[in-house]
């Protein structure tokens, strides 16, 4: 004698008609696809918060660089900022204005070199060139501009003291 | 009145509605990430915001699934009552 509470769960999940056994998949597919949904959504907000509070907390850094002497006209000192690391680089122009980027190539995160002869910056890796004016990629497979670093000159020392995109 | 019939066709087009919602949802997180790293921090909200409207909408032809499914299940045991 058997009821219908007695039917066992397999069959639930596996039944023998053809088109329940579809219906029921599709089902649990579209359930799976919204928990992705609502996975991605949430992942989408954590992000959102973690880039706002990385941003405070890099806007928030004043660092110390070097004597504002300590760079000549058309040479360059590394340095890490907001981080040990993420490396930057201080140049002086020829004109002799100070500026400072990020050392890392905005194409696969080389470490690009300063080239005063050119007034740019030089990625070895895969030949792409930066402006030392700005920081927009002029050559090469580049296509993002390398973030600069807002830098202050106080009591003949240099500061960074935010990273702009 | 709905029947299962109906039901076949009806869940197979939302599934694919959410699957394309949810490819959407991908293409937005890579396009949210690629511009954090590039210090672009500025579309990582509305993006946020577009997602969070995004999986509701995919909660609600969720739960429209779930209802008519219900539905059918009360229909079919009226029918064998």
């Amino acid at each position: 004698m058997s009821s219908e509470s007695d039917t066992p769960r397999w069959r639930e999940d596996f039944p023998v008609e053809w088109e329940a056994d579809h219906y029921v998949t599709r089902r649990e597919l579209a359930k799976f696809m919204v928990l992705g949904s609502v996975l991605l959504a949430g992942a989408s907000v954590v992000v959102a918060a973690l880039g706002r509070a990385a941003r405070r907390v890099a806007t928030a850094l004043r660092v110390r660089i070097a004597g504002a002497s300590a760079v000549p006209a058309g040479g360059s000192l590394l340095f890490n900022y907001p981080s040990e690391k993420d490396p930057c680089i201080l140049i002086r122009t020829r004109d002799g204005q100070l500026r400072a980027y990020s050392q890392v190539c905005t194409h696969l995160s080389c470490a690009v070199v300063y080239k005063p002869e050119a007034e740019g910056f030089f990625c070895p890796c895969h030949h792409g060139w930066f402006s030392a004016v700005d920081g927009r990629p002029t050559a090469g497979p580049p296509t993002r501009s390398l973030p600069r670093v807002r830098i202050e000159e106080q009591g003949g020392d240099v500061f960074a003291v935010a990273e702009e995109p | 009145m709905e029947t299962r019939k109906q039901g076949l066709p009806l869940i197979t087009a939302i599934t694919v509605l959410i699957g394309t919602l949810v490819i959407i949802q991908l293409w937005i997180m890579a396009v949210t990430i690629d511009g954090l790293m590039g210090g672009d921090e500025h579309i990582a909200w509305p993006a946020a915001v577009v997602q969070v409207v995004l999986a509701a909408v995919n909660g609600g032809l969720l739960y429209y699934v779930l209802a008519y499914d219900r539905r059918l299940r009360r229909l079919a045991r009226r029918r064998d009552e």
